[in-house]
């Protein structure tokens, strides 16, 4: 129904004068530009909305036929990608390739040479706040992008000049809508194009040679509280975007655009009814069984599944081989469990869904009924790794919630699920049968009801690991994870739900684990390696401060990872021993990457974080500079761009 | 140097001065994260709750904040926005 709708909104805006059934039969074989599509990209400007009639509805008739007829190809946009990633000189999409593995076949720096390891060139972004992805790497051409206005640069990597810069123009009142600082992803290249899903949930498509823009599709609503941090990826022909917007009662989905015009491919939404979340009741799985109907409403009270939450912030990662994307599902909408009976399918969940047609192939819910807003949004990373004896294809999970999940990627099968910071405590295990976590009485916000504080939950709401992806090595075997070590208490209150403004209803106040488990530490984060075969922590560096940054590991058996302190650490990937450290000019929660240029090793990562005080003070700024007070301080901060994130790049001494 | 009067070489000078000061009674490691408390604590949302809730950040803000107003009193000498002199106090 997404498909069609998407169609049918389209042309109902276009002036339908010139369009033939023949015509869309062939736009839809060739793909090329022709008065559907170039309808599509200029749906927006269009001036005669409401022309409709007989010609219409045949038309869309003719349209489904068409859609139904062509078989999903191999497309051959990809093969460049595949190619692309295949070679580990460029570092070409966010994981370094489909699995989001983030481990580079690179082995020039080794856990023997790495403490000799300079900076070798730096780059400002001139814009400040939270910094979050990392650089891509195509051939001779560095991309990088910028936290909100959402900035891109092509930077030349033989002289480090910029090629071109892009820089969107966005309205501002995105800002108070973004709930957590106005952080982006970063950037995703594929068929000489560059894409970029702005704040403002634009999705924009850049001829990467040039920066011009190719076309532009409007991706959800700013007004109603959508906005957009997801990095995108191309797969195929298509371009997968989420939303971001939990906090404000946004329907959650996952989103495909064709690359050659931006036409949506498919939407499958998180939660809702069956032919919105694309899921089939009886072949779409949760545990090896069948879905049933209604799955995406018959576990919330009334309609409440429309403001329902279910975001896709995270990050997207593929099988070609079973032609799978995964990804995960934000919090239920509001915070406040104890106004939103039932499980809230599916939120909170993890979905394997179809690349050519959207359809759910099988769904895990990690987190029924959410009642400490563990998004389940981190990253699903894919590997091939034995357990319990057995070569399985597995997709390795680490959840806010605090459990590290192992599930056969093929049939979602649950194989592992044990905690990965021993401090988690508001459920003692996950039932391995029936997949539900055993929420402990006295953790648990909707028992304690309404308006009472419940005290000392571990993990606290922004988990034992956020959005920062982790990495794996195939050659220890290992994954290597960024977390959090923090604890909260939490209170509920009641809401009303008003379109586009915050729809949390709970307090919450955090603190170190150590408060909790009374072993003396005040530590906020470790930075661990784990057996997902086993469940088991292998070591543990405990950190300072929580680990916001994405962690790379390498062929040198050299893990790479950044530190809110501003510091790039290097590891030994079999002992975690802390090989080298270098403090970049601030905080680091990017991304650290890798990529070779004319047969030298180069590490990259973004530093630049985010909060007010510090900008507040160098801007002279007084009075209220907390969230909603962005606006203002923004328009003030042109004058000390000095101040914004930095790309550090470092690389052995000649 | 910006808050103070702008880049000059007094600013610069009474910029060391401060940082000397407070390295003085500050370890290194100390120093770095009382910053990144000071600096994150008002980031929005529960992603600055990390930075403002823990009893440490308190403390850790309070020394800095304490170390830099007792550093600037003796070093900026009738430079900055809080001080004043005589020919520009009228109102």
């Amino acid at each position: 129904m997404g498909r069609q709708n998407a169609v049918e909104g389209a042309i109902a805006k276009c002036r339908p004068r010139k369009i033939t059934a023949v015509a869309i039969l062939a736009t839809v074989r060739s793909k090329s530009s022709s008065p559907v599509t170039r309808c599509i990209n200029h749906m927006d400007v269009s001036k005669s909305p409401m022309e409709v009639g007989e010609m219409m509805k045949r038309l869309i008739t003719m349209i489904g036929v068409a859609l139904a007829i062509i078989v999903p190809g191999t497309s051959t946009a990809n093969s460049e990608l595949m190619k692309l990633m295949d070679n580990p000189n460029n570092w070409a999409i966010w994981g370094g390739n489909y699995t989001g593995q983030r481990y580079s076949k690179l082995d020039e720096v080794t856990n023997k040479n790495v403490g000799d390891l300079q900076v070798a060139w730096t780059f400002s972004t001139g814009v400040l706040r939270g910094h979050e992805g990392g650089p891509l790497v195509v051939g001779d051409t560095l991309y990088i992008h910028t936290p909100f206005p959402n900035k891109v640069f092509a930077i030349d990597l033989n002289d480090q000049t910029i090629i071109w810069r892009y820089e969107p123009k966005q309205n501002p009142d995105t800002i108070p809508v973004m709930c957590c600082d106005t952080v982006y992803r970063g950037l995703a290249y594929a068929d000489g194009k560059i894409f970029l899903q702005q704040a403002d949930t634009n999705l924009v498509a850049l001829n990467a040679k040039t920066g011009k823009m190719i076309w532009r599709v409007k991706n959800g609503d700013p007004s109603k509280g959508s906005t957009n941090t997801n990095a995108p990826v191309v797969i195929k022909d298509k371009v997968l975007t989420g939303i971001s917007g939990g906090e404000f009662g946004v329907q959650g989905f996952l989103a495909a655009y064709n690359i050659s015009d931006g036409s949506l491919a498919w939407k499958g939404f998180s939660v809702g009814p069956d032919d919105q979340t694309l899921i089939d009741p009886k072949k779409t799985t949760h545990l090896g069984k069948p879905v049933g109907k209604s799955s995406g409403t018959n576990t919330w009270k009334g309609d409440q599944w429309k403001i329902g939450g279910g975001t896709t912030w995270g990050w997207y990662t593929y099988d070609p081989e079973l032609n799978s994307v995964y990804y995960g599902t934000g919090n239920p909408s509001t915070w406040n469990p104890v106004v939103r009976p039932g499980d809230n399918r599916w939120s909170m969940t993890i979905f394997s869904r179809n690349l050519d047609t959207g359809m759910a192939n099988w769904v895990y819910q990690m987190t029924p009924h959410d009642e400490w807003d563990y998004d389940g949004i981190n990253e699903m990373v894919l590997a091939d790794i034995k357990v319990k004896g057995k070569d399985r294809k597995v997709l390795v999970h680490f959840d806010r919630n605090g459990f590290g999940y192992t599930l056969d990627r093929v049939t979602g099968e649950l194989l592992v699920a044990e905690k990965y910071d021993p401090a988690v405590n508001w459920a003692t295990h996950v039932d391995m049968k029936t997949g539900r976590p055993q929420v402990v009485a006295k953790y648990s916000t909707h028992q304690n009801g309404q308006d009472v504080n419940t005290e000392n939950v571990c993990p606290a709401a922004l988990g034992s690991k956020d959005q920062q992806p982790a990495a794996f090595s195939p050659r220890t075997g290992l994954f290597y994870v960024p977390t959090n070590h923090v604890c909260m208490d939490y209170e509920p209150f009641e809401v009303e739900y008003t379109a586009g403004q915050p729809y949390v209803g709970a307090t919450l106040s955090m603190f170190p684990a150590g408060r909790v488990t009374g072993d003396g530490t005040n530590h906020l984060g470790n930075f661990i390696a784990w057996d997902a075969s086993e469940g088991k922590i292998v070591w543990s560096l405990p950190e300072r401060f929580s680990v916001w940054s994405g962690a790379l590991a390498t062929a040198g058996d050299v893990v790479f990872y950044g530190t809110l302190e501003g510091y790039l650490k290097a590891v030994d990937a079999k002992t975690g021993k802390e090989l080298y450290k270098f403090k970049t000019p601030s905080g680091i929660i990017g991304n650290v990457n890798t990529w070779s240029h004319k047969g030298k090793q180069y590490v990259g990562v973004l530093s630049g974080i985010g909060g007010w005080a510090g900008i507040g003070m160098a801007a002279g700024l007084t009075g209220d500079t907390d969230g909603l007070g962005a606006v203002g301080a923004y328009k003030a901060l042109d004058n000390f761009t000095q101040l914004g994130g930095v790309l550090t790049v470092f690389a052995l001494p000649d | 140097m910006d808050s103070n009067g702008g880049q000059k070489y007094e600013t610069l000078y009474s910029c060391t001065c401060i940082i000397d000061k407070i390295a003085d009674k500050i370890a290194y490691d100390e120093f770095v994260e009382a910053e990144v408390f000071l600096q994150l604590s008002s980031t929005p949302g529960e992603r600055g709750g990390v930075f403002r809730d823990p009893d440490q950040a308190g403390l850790l803000v309070r020394k800095i904040n304490d170390l830099t107003e007792a550093a600037e009193k003796s070093c900026l000498m009738g430079l900055g926005p809080n001080t004043t002199d005589g020919e520009t106090e009228r109102s």
